[in-house]
């Protein structure tokens, strides 16, 4: 592997470069608009170069290649969102490494996702080093990042599904009357609304205060279980409230079922990220 | 906990496992999994079946049959998705098109209609719900005129499923606009490949294509009424009973924990959580099992209600989901990808689980449909219409 010096960690690298709350809001608003999730990824990666001292310039995307489906060679990454178009990928584990496009080769996947998967392979290139350093505060805290954001896209991606199940109750009339005038579908919509109103409070809290916390990994893992099983479920009963119309290759419905189903264990099963919230080695994708 | 076979329903068991296992069913369903855009179905596999009798076994023998019980459409059904062979034209046609021919038809219709149904030479499609009635049929648009010598149908049904392979569907449609919505509806059954029947596709998330199939004016002769004039809903009623024993879903839910159980055991060995949940689910689904064997037993007696079907559909149908969740969450990402690529969750299956399962809560009457008729039964609930809700409709 080429090494390149990294800038003095002192200088660079403390808790204000990332602006947590700022990110967390940013990947709720995407959830809500039903956006890709790839940016999430690509802005931490960016956040983690500008930790480094390398700030990439605006038109520079840097695709981030994810520590959980390395091959354990670091050649090879599956499952990498983002790779069409980015200019450099970084992998973040177990040190900090940037590769140039030039450098790797990426193999579309075919998924029943919205939005590009890649495997990326180095084959021959070693990359450059950026950090190896352990103790690192913004790698540390990389993972516990990912995380949070994740949960703020799940939980814009759970309010986008419960605001397209309303709508649609309230329009669609059988039997001669809107059927979310039915107590069984109205409370089923109310009871993931009161979830959400609540998640999204604790999702605020968690993004604001995680990386001063004792256990900023739990926190953030708890948080985004939490988020993907109500995505999960919100997204797949507003489709079913949206009946087959919404299973239109055209209705949102389904694009939100999709969406939440891909993400929701971008980082493991929620069961796992509640037992187990410590950071994945390689090849544990699942 | 199995359902108690005889002797003879373990043979047919048999037998009909040993022709599903034969090479060129697995060759001809590896095919089609291959190339799931074109939308095809197993034709030699079902001819197979069909010439042994065994497609639609419990028909009587002049129409293809084998004079066996319900049970022994059970069994096959079961076995086709044990052996992964492509069920849906076997529902669509037979268990459900032939189950209501079997019913309504008279003597003439059935001798012309189920022969090739059950020889796997024809296949047959259901037409009822519409674009604004889905759960609630009463409330369906597509009108028969009268003419000389037959109907005129005019009207746009959706969806169906593999709709573009079939020789002929059982249309609703409005013959009667004055009294009750319910009593003004007649079955007719109609040429699909005529020049004022339009077949369109609608690309969809699930991993069937949808069609929309529209009639412009099609002729349909009298003796291709079926059952009364203005008497379709009661047909309709009876022949979704037979339609919703779950056995199907249930079939297709045990197939998909043992694939569960699988990927358990290759990727996530020794994690409790997931050990808990796969015992659970096959706890559940020996139980939706031997519910829906219940219903076949009540179906020889004559003796099916509405309100034990509607129970076994939903509570069969929310097992698939629950599965499906589980697959996904055991494989994490992997189980996104599609069948062909590398490391793809059993090569693609998780994937289309996926895919398949919003649409088993919706098919054949929605789980808001089945509970509402479950808590009428119950003496609870607003009456209405709802007790017939119908096939592929929107929720409730």
């Amino acid at each position: 592997m080429s090494r390149v010096r990294p800038e003095p960690h002192s200088s660079v690298m403390t808790r204000a470069d990332f602006d947590d709350g700022g990110a967390h809001s940013l990947a709720v608003r995407a959830g809500l608009a039903g956006g890709a999730y790839a940016p999430l990824e690509q802005s931490l990666a960016a956040g983690l170069l500008a930790a480094h001292g390398l700030p990439p310039d605006a038109e520079t995307t840097v695709a981030l290649l994810p520590a959980d489906t390395a091959d354990g060679k670091g050649r090879r990454w599956d499952l990498v969102a983002g790779a069409t178009g980015a200019a450099q990928f970084l992998a973040t584990g177990p040190a900090l490494v940037i590769f140039d496009r030039s450098e790797v080769s990426c193999h579309s996947r075919r998924s029943i996702a919205r939005e590009d998967f890649h495997r990326v392979e180095a084959a021959d290139a070693t990359g450059r080093v950026l950090c190896e350093r352990p103790g690192c505060p913004s790698c540390d805290l990389a993972t516990a990042r990912a995380r949070c954001r994740t949960a703020g896209y799940l939980w814009g991606i759970a309010r986008a599904s419960i605001d397209a199940a309303v709508l649609r109750t309230k329009h669609r009339r059988q039997f001669g009357r809107a059927i979310g005038d039915n107590q069984a579908i109205a409370f089923r919509i109310a009871a993931l609304t009161a979830r959400a109103e609540a998640l999204g409070r604790l999702g605020e809290a968690v993004a604001s205060r995680f990386a001063g916390a004792d256990e900023p990994l739990r926190h953030t893992s708890e948080l985004l279980a939490a988020c993907a099983d109500l995505a999960m479920e919100a997204s797949a009963e507003s489709l079913h409230l949206h009946g087959v119309e919404g299973l239109l290759a055209s209705a949102t419905a389904q694009d939100l079922y999709r969406t939440a189903h891909t993400f929701a264990v971008r980082h493991g099963s929620p069961s796992r990220l509640r037992l187990e919230p410590q950071p994945y080695g390689r090849s544990q994708a699942r | 906990m199995e359902p108690m076979l005889t002797p003879d329903e373990r043979r047919f068991r048999e037998e009909v496992a040993a022709l599903l296992r034969r090479p060129e069913v697995t060759a001809e369903c590896a095919t089609l999994a291959a190339d799931p855009g074109k939308d095809g179905y197993p034709v030699r596999t079902y001819r197979l079946l069909g010439e042994h009798g065994m497609l639609a076994p419990d028909w009587p023998r002049r129409y293809g049959g084998l004079d066996g019980p319900v049970t022994y459409q059970a069994i096959l059904q079961e076995e086709l998705a044990r052996h992964d062979v492509q069920d849906t034209v076997f529902i669509n046609a037979v268990k459900n098109a032939g189950a209501l021919l079997m019913l309504a038809a008279d003597a003439d219709q059935k001798a012309r209609y189920l022969p090739s149904l059950a020889a796997g030479t024809a296949t047959m499609v259901l037409l009822y719900s519409e674009r604004e009635a889905g759960s609630d049929l009463a409330s369906l648009r597509t009108r028969a005129d009268r003419v000389d010598g037959g109907w005129r149908l005019t009207g746009v049904k959706r969806p169906s499923v593999k709709t573009r392979s079939a020789a002929h569907g059982i249309v609703a449609a409005r013959t009667t606009r004055t009294g009750r919505a319910e009593a003004g509806i007649t079955l007719f059954i109609v040429r699909m490949r005529d020049e004022t029947v339009r077949v369109r596709l609608l690309e969809t998330f699930n991993p069937e294509p949808f069609y929309e199939v529209a009639f412009d004016g099609t002729f349909v002769a009298d003796d291709d009424v079926l059952g009364p004039v203005d008497g379709g809903w009661f047909m309709l009623s009876a022949g979704l009973a037979i339609e919703r024993t779950g056995l199907d879903y249930n079939a297709k839910a045990r197939r998909w924990l043992d694939v569960a159980g699988e990927r358990i055991r290759a990727v996530a060995s020794g994690r409790a959580e997931f050990a808990d949940r796969l015992v659970d689910l096959r706890t559940q689904a020996a139980a939706g099992r031997l519910l829906a064997w219940r219903l076949l037993q009540r179906q020889i007696e004559g003796d099916l209600s509405a309100e034990e079907a509607a129970m076994s559909k939903w509570f069969n149908a929310e097992l698939g989901a629950k599965v499906a969740r589980l697959c996904l969450e055991v494989d994490g990402t992997y189980a996104v990808l599609e069948r062909g690529e590398p490391d793809a969750a059993r090569t693609g299956m998780v994937a289309a689980m996926l895919s398949e399962a919003p649409g088993l809560r919706l098919s054949a009457g929605t789980s808001e449909v089945m509970l509402h008729i479950v808590a009428s039964g119950l003496g609870l609930g607003a009456a209405s219409g709802i007790a017939s809700g119908l096939s592929m409709g929107a929720a409730s």
